[in-house]
Parts: C-alpha cells; structure tokens; sequence
C-alpha cells in the first residue's frame, strides 16, 4: 500500500508570533518549527496502514529549504522517503494543491493523506482542492478510516455538525485527518538514527511541471488587536452583579 | 462584474443562521457595483427552506430539490454550486464557514478555476478590488488578502457579519435541475448520526458555557449543562475535554473546532491556551472561572473570578435562580 | 572545535524534550505526593530506544553516542529531576558494568533487559559505614562450593525499593583493600535479599532509594561479574560516566529554574513596570544564564572526550562538581525573584531548589572531587 502523507513545517504552536514591521510575513527569527500536528496524526495513519498491510509512506512538504528538519522527523517516525517541493514564496492553497497533484502523478499512490488543517494559515482547503485536481474521492475531517480487504475501498468517519457521517470512498482518495483518528507516536532513539539515511528528493516547482501562480495573493499581514484583561471578582455574587447590572448579559 | 451566489445552508427546515450573515455579505457585495445576488438552497423536501430564503431580497432563490441531496457527498454539493453559478453568470461565491462548506467549496474552486479565501472576518472595497480579512495563527495575526481570479470564493465566518434582514418583495424561487452521475463520483454516503439537542446551536447561542480539563469529566460537566439550561445557552468545551473523551467531539471551541462570539462566554475549568481562546476572544463578555491564578484564561476574561468551580458553579446556579425568582 | 550538535542529536534533543513534557510531566505531581517512582516509565523509556541509547545496536543498544545520551537525560531532569536521576543510574550504574564486562549470557540475562526497561537494575555500592572512602567496603562476599555467600549491607540504593537485579560491590579479599572488590550480579528476590523501603528525603521525590540487606546470600559462580578483584576500576568507570550524565542532569534541572524565573521576571510587575528591568533582578538572571552555559560546555566537553576514548575522570569530575554547585545557586536565585510564590507548592520552584542539594553530594561529594581534581593536578 503507497500512502502519500503531507509533513508540514510550522510554527510551534505555543510560540508568540510577530509580524514583520514592514507586514510581508512573520518573524521567524527565534522561532522553534514543528510538523503541523495534524499531520503527525495523517504520518501515524500512514505508518499503522503500512505495518497493516506492508507497503511505503511518502511524505511530501511544499515550502523553504528548511522544512527539510520536519521531513526528518517524519522519516524518524518511521516513514520511508520525503519530497520537498521547494518553494521560497507564501504558499497559496491552490499551488500547494497543483503541486500535490503534480507529485501524485508521479507516485501514484493508493492513499493521499494530510491534516485537515495546519494550525499557521487555518486555510482547511488544500486536500480537497487537490482532490478535485486528480478527479479523486475525498472524506475530510477523518475520526477513523477503516480499509477494506483488499485496500480497494475505505470506510472513514467524519467529524460532521452535530455528530458522525460514515462515507465509503473507492481508493486513491484523498483522507484529511482529524485529532480524534489516533495519536501518533514518539520518534524512538533507533529511527532517529535510521532517518538520516533516508533519501529525501528535493523538488523546484517548475521541475514538476507547477506554474507558481498564488489565486489568493496576500497584500499584508498585521498583529490582530488582542483581548485585554478584565477585572477579578471576589465572589459569585460580585460576578452575577456585574453580569446583570454592569454588562446586562443575563 | 457577474452576479453573486450565496450558497445558503439549512438544518431541521430551517435556513441557519449562518446563513444569513452569508446573505448579508452577498447583498452588501452586490451593491458595489450594481449586481445581482442570488441564493441557492440544495436538499431534500426544501419548498420551505426556499420560501425562506425568498424573504431576503435576493434577485432569485435556485431551489436544487433532489432526492440525492438529502446526504450529498463533496462531489455532489460542488457539482450543484458548479451548475448554479453558470445558471446566474456568478463572479462571486459567497458561503459561511460550517463543516459542510469547508468540506465541498474548495471543489468548487478548483473545478472553477477560482480563487478562494475562508474564514473571511472582514472586507474592504477598494475600488475595483475587493480586499479581505482573515486570521492566522490561531487569532494572533490578521492577513489582508486579495483573490487575483475572475471567479471569487469567499467563506464568511458567521460571528463576523450581521444576519441579513427580511424584505418587502420576495425573490423568484427558480428550480435548479442538476445532472448527478453517483456511479463517477466514487464516494457513496452511508450513514449519519444525528444527535439532536434540546440546547441552542452551539455557534448560534447567545450564551455558551464551556468546559476543560478543570472540570474532571462527566461531574463537572453536568454541573455546567445545569447552567447552560438555566441561561437557555449552549455547552461547548476546550479541545482537553473532547479528546480525553468527556464530551462529543463537536463541543469543542478552538482553532481547530469552532469559532463562537456570544455576547456571553463562561469559560470553565479552561486553562485559556493559545488555540482555544482563538475560537471565543471575539465574545462580547467573558466570564474565566479557574482554581490557577496563574491560568492564562484571566488575560483575556472580561470577569475573572478564582475560585473551585465545584463550589462556584452551584453557588452561582442557586443566586441566578433566586434572581429568577425574585 | 565544533561546538555544534549535530543533526541527529538536535532531532533527538527535540523528541525527547517533547517526549519528557507530553508524558513524564504527567508523573510529576504524583511523585511528589506520594514519593512513588512510577516503574512503568522504565518500559515507556525502553520502548522507544532511550535507556540504552550510547550501546551498540548488536547489543540491544540503540546505536548513538553518550553526547545524546546526555542530551536524554538533560531534557528530562529538565520536567523532573527525580526521574532522570533514577533512570541514569539504572543504565550508567547497574546496567553498564554488565555491558562492559559481563560474558554474553550475563549480557543477555540482564543487559539487555535492562535496557529495554523490561528489568530495573539497582547499582549497591554506598553502605552504612562506607560513602565517600569506597575502597573500604564492608561487605564481603566468601567464597563458598559453587559460589559465594555474601553478608553485608547497602545503603542510599536508588531503584533499590523494587529493583529486579542488583550490581552489587563487594569484598571479596578484605585485606587487599581497593584491589580485594569485585562486583556480582544479585537476583533481587534470592533468598537473604532484603529490600528496605524507601527513605523518606528532601527532594528528588519519586527517586526511590532505599536499604538492602544481603543476610548470607549465596550466589553462584557465574555471577561474578568480570574478573575478581577487578570491581573497583570497573566500578571507578562507570562512576566518571555517571557524573557527566549527572552533570547534565543538573544543567537541566538548573534551566527548567532559569526558563521560570526568566518569563516571571518579564511579566511581574512591581512599582509600575516589570521586575526583570531592574538590574538587582536582571543581573541575577544574567549570571545564571552564564553559569548554565558553563556547566553545559563542562558537562559536554567530558562526553566529546569520553566518546573520543580519551582520558576524562578530571574533567567528568569538574562537570559534576560545578553543575551541581552551579544548580543550587540556579534554583536559590531563581526562587528569590518568584517571591513569596516562589515559597509555595503551587510554583515548581521549591521543588527545583530541594532537588538540586542532592546533585553535591550522590555519586561523589563536591569535596571528593575537589579531592580528585586536585590529584589530577597532581598536588
């Protein structure tokens, strides 16, 4: 079974962002990067499928040089190989979606997984615009996926308003996972080990055939104007004073 | 410039109040420059959901009535946005953010060619362009935005825009028929489970009290869903909660759940990371009740009281029942 | 000089510090109420390759290098010192002798094991009498028809409350002195065995240590570890590893100190503005990030020469004597500028400051290695 899992470098989440002075992008001077976790939860994905049913799990990743560190670590995890499709811009959904598509005709997969969403650009579309790119079935919000016998179809549970829906996709497909699928694991001292001899391809977009064309292009980025603190209240009649009378919300 | 198209969406014969901020966007779009806006409603058994939709002025409503939408799968819901927008010549696609939309629109762009932006919070028309405004990095950073494509797809968060307002003239209710071929789609729907609430929806209430990990499970949450009830608000709850499985996944508020602003937000037992406080600092007052002063949910509570929600939350139950009284 | 990490050491360094924060955090408060050692941390650890990582993968090993090592055990006395305590001398004293000197089935009976966390070794050298002058071990093991009857008592045995197998030091000629020790492996639960329970302490609380009593305990020939007579040199190897791995433990503990102090020095507020602005606090900070930084140049320094075979008991004794003596300073200052919350149970930093005073004195006192340095100095 070929899986193809995304391996996204971002931000640590608890990390304070700063936007640049001059708005063109965060500074990421200092900042520590991690593969998106909802990632990690696709590679986990990814890595029990192949101890299943045998096979490979191809990470891939579409940014700077850098994101060669969180490919590592997804090979450290356990995955065979990395593609690093490099590309020093903003990464645009829909681009980082034809590169995908780009890479699936190339390594024709049995499974496309990734992260619903990455926790820097919150964008959530990139696994369905490349699904419809490659004219493939696509099941977001995965909470389990269950493949069947000969790996030709699978079952997944979606997180959906108010509750669950069960769909049935005919593979490839495209999968994006979500936090309730399992919890990926640690990376062990031996795999670690193992990872640096794993090749890791490095691919320029126009290699692949991508025009770097952005749909959605970004004008600037400014720092949101945060919450400030309240007041503290001493007791629970001071706060249901203050909530009726002060702020009259009940 | 084309018409707009909101794709609206209903739930239990109703159009959600999501909706409605999406139509106000869509109306507001249409007035520069003069342009149509159009609704389209896609289900099963929806001559209601239609009529509905007919109170808000658009220039026509396409009703997509059809057994095969009663549970559409991505395929489906984009091929019928797909069809609906070259039936009104749309530029514009505007929805609100749900589960529903952020599964099947970005088909729609792809398949369309168009660019598009979700969790749209704000926007800006600057003369021909229009810019928008969306949140990154779980709320700390805002990003102005412009779609550089013909056709244009946006997702409006719900709690950003004011809900439409009915109008005098109802609008043309136009059949949409759709072609579906399921044996080329690939996914076939099986089943949903549906599990119904007596509370209001969660990104729909005015009052929401949320619950973490202070709460220590199913004790503490009923305590909470006692307040919820007495307020008439809906129980949401912080990412811990959900994945150590004390409530169901589609409580939860955060950056990777949903996005609330009722005007008034207990936060309960929450701790206030980053990702969570994401999914409620646009709330017009709220309340932290925590055990840890040090808890960072205090820097961003309106009222911050510490104290063991064990003793607070009964105690503050029993005054607001007295002041019912009263 | 290349004072880099490399690849695999950063990669390593960022899974355990994840690994220690998402996981070994979780144990912390427990230990700290109920001065429980949580063994089944000993599998979790073992599982994932850490309690052997520096031994050869033929050897059940994990195949890296004792920088790494360090770097483990760093991270994780960074979330609690207790464990990273107990689990170094579980690998460095009661596993390592084995590694480096026991014959195949020995290796396989108990290293190997050890290493995967499936068997907890307890490493009996301190007794009663005897702490800092080892060569003067009391306990005696006789040699008997197939084996050796061992009398004697140990004291401060950390893992020893629930230890499966103990590397155990004893006399076996009393007369020849340092030259008369040799080490053997005892099945903790062999007859005469006792097991005494766990000390009640100031700090490190989890890191179990206890008693054993060993009432004429007969073990068999093959469980001589190496050669007779030889126990003390080896037991003086594994001793110079174990305190640069200390040492790195107490770097740790010392920066989880330093990390806190730092971001409540930016956020307190005191007469208009934050804490950290004034120099009587923001020069204590000053000298406790340097003196951090020192103590982990030290501590590496050691390993670069352990791992080059070169000779390091002078430099893996000034690793120990100044990160231990460099903790305490680290956790008295940074619990001074936490305040009167820095006194409370609700703040670690009372926990940081009781931990680090064992660092000066477990597995040689600051005076013995002033004592040893200065033998290297050759005064």
């Amino acid at each position: 079974m070929k899986v193809l899992v995304a391996c996204k470098r971002v931000p640590d989440p608890s990390a304070k962002i700063k936007v640049k002075q001059d708005g063109s992008s965060i500074e990421a001077e200092g900042l520590k990067f991690v593969i998106s976790a909802l990632d990690e939860v696709a590679i986990e994905e990814g890595l029990r499928m192949k101890e299943r049913r045998g096979g490979e799990v191809i990470l891939f990743s579409v940014g700077n040089v850098q994101a060669e560190e969180q490919l590592r670590m997804g090979l450290a995890m356990g995955a065979d190989r990395g593609i690093l499709v490099v590309y020093e811009g903003f990464p645009d959904s829909d681009l980082v979606a034809r590169a995908i598509a780009a890479i699936f005709r190339e390594e024709q997969p049995d499974l496309v997984l990734m992260g619903k969403v990455s926790p820097d650009t919150e964008a959530g579309q990139v696994g369905q615009l490349a699904a419809e790119y490659l004219g493939l079935p696509q099941a977001t919000f995965a909470s389990k996926i269950e493949l069947d016998a000969d790996g030709s179809k699978a079952v997944v549970t979606r997180e959906v308003e108010g509750g669950h829906e069960r769909v049935e996709v005919q593979l490839p497909a495209v999968i994006t996972c979500d936090f309730r699928l399992n919890t990926p694991r640690y990376a062990s001292v031996p795999m670690i080990m193992k990872a640096r001899a794993k090749p890791i391809t490095k691919a320029p977009l126009d290699g692949l055939g991508v025009e770097a064309i952005a749909k959605v292009k970004l004008r600037n980025l400014l720092p949101s104007p945060q919450r400030k603190a309240g007041v503290r209240v001493e007791s629970v009649k001071d706060l249901l004073r203050c909530l009726k009378e002060e702020a009259k919300v009940i | 410039m084309g018409s707009i198209l909101v794709v609206a969406e209903h739930r239990r014969g109703h159009l959600r109040a999501a909706s409605l901020s999406a139509m106000s966007v869509g109306k507001e779009l249409a007035g520069h420059p003069h342009s149509a806006w159009h609704i389209l409603v896609m289900g099963k058994g929806i001559s209601a959901v239609a009529e509905e939709a007919a109170r808000y002025g658009a220039a026509s409503v396409l009703s997509a009535d059809h057994e095969l939408l009663e549970h559409p799968v991505a395929q489906v819901s984009a091929s019928v946005v797909a069809q609906a927008t070259t039936a009104v010549e749309a530029t514009f696609i505007v929805a609100p953010v749900t589960p529903w939309t952020k599964d099947f629109l970005p088909r729609v762009a792809a398949r369309l060619g168009a660019g598009m932006v979700s969790d749209v919070v704000g926007y800006e028309i600057e003369g021909n362009t229009v810019v928008f405004q969306r949140t990154m990095y779980a709320g700390a950073v805002n990003a102005a935005v412009m779609i550089t494509t013909a056709v244009k797809i946006i997702c409006a968060r719900p709690t950003a825009f004011p809900k439409a307002k009915p109008e005098e003239r109802p609008s043309a209710i136009v059949p949409l028929s759709i072609e579906i071929y399921p044996a080329s789609i690939g996914t076939t729907f099986l089943s949903y489970e549906d599990r119904p609430s007596e509370r209001p929806d969660l990104t729909e209430a005015a009052i929401v009290v949320a619950g973490g990990r202070g709460t220590k499970g199913r004790e503490g949450f009923q305590l909470l869903e006692e307040l919820a009830d007495l307020l008439g608000g809906a129980v949401g709850a912080s990412r811990a909660a959900v994945d150590l499985g004390w409530v169901p996944a589609d409580l939860q508020i955060g950056q990777t759940g949903k996005i609330v602003a009722p005007s008034l937000y207990f936060a309960v037992g929450i701790s206030g990371a980053i990702q969570h406080v994401a999914g409620m600092k646009d709330s017009k007052v709220i309340v932290a009740i925590n055990k840890d002063p040090e808890a960072p949910i205090f820097q961003v509570a309106t009222y911050g009281l510490v104290a063991d929600l064990f003793a607070a939350i009964p105690t503050f139950v029993e005054a607001v029942k007295q002041t019912k009284e009263a | 000089m290349d004072f880099s990490l490399t690849p695999e050491q950063r990669m390593f360094q960022e899974a355990i510090a994840r690994f220690a924060q998402e996981k070994l955090e979780t144990y912390v408060k427990r230990m700290e109420e109920t001065d429980d050692f949580p063994v089944e941390v000993f599998k979790l650890l073992g599982d994932l390759g850490y309690l052997g990582i520096h031994f050869p993968a033929e050897d059940g090993g994990s195949g890296a290098d004792f920088t790494t090592f360090c770097l483990f055990i760093e991270e994780v006395s960074k979330v609690s010192a207790a464990i990273g305590v107990n689990v170094l001398l579980h690998t460095l004293m009661g596993s390592a002798p084995v590694f480096l000197v026991g014959t195949e089935e020995q290796k396989q009976k108990y290293f190997v094991p050890a290493i995967k966390g499936e068997k907890i070794a307890a490493a009996g050298l301190t007794e009663p009498n005897v702490g800092s002058s080892a060569a003067d071990i009391e306990t005696t093991a006789k040699k008997v028809d197939g084996g050796w009857l061992i009398k004697g008592s140990k004291m401060f045995t950390s893992n020893g409350p629930y230890c499966d197998f103990i590397t155990l030091v004893a006399s076996t000629d009393r007369a020849k002195r340092h030259k008369g020790i040799s080490l053997f492996l005892v099945e903790s639960r062999s007859p005469g065995v006792i097991l005494g329970p766990n000390i009640p302490r100031m700090g490190i609380m989890g890191g179990e240590t206890g008693s054993i009593t060993l009432d004429d305990v007969f073990v068999p020939e093959d469980t001589l570890l190496g050669e007779e007579g030889k126990g003390f040199y080896y037991l003086m190897e594994a001793l110079n590893a174990t305190r640069i791995a200390l040492g790195a433990g107490a770097v740790g503990l010392a920066r989880a100190a330093f990390d806190r102090a730092l971001q409540y020095a930016k956020e307190r507020q005191q007469f208009g503005q934050p804490i950290g602005k004034f120099q009587g606090v923001s020069f204590k900070l000053v000298d406790m990030a340097l003196e951090i930084e020192l103590a982990r140049l030290m501590v590496y320094k050691a390993a670069w020469l352990l791992e080059r075979k070169e000779k390091f008991a002078k430099e893996a004794a000034m690793a120990k004597l100044f990160a231990a003596e460099m903790a305490t300073r680290v956790a008295h200052k940074a619990l001074q500028i936490h305040g009167g919350y820095g006194y409370t149970k609700e703040y670690p930093l009372e926990r940081y400051y009781r931990d680090a005073r064992l660092f000066e004195i477990f597995q040689g006192t600051s005076e013995i290695l002033r004592v040893i340095v200065s033998g290297q100095l050759g005064l």
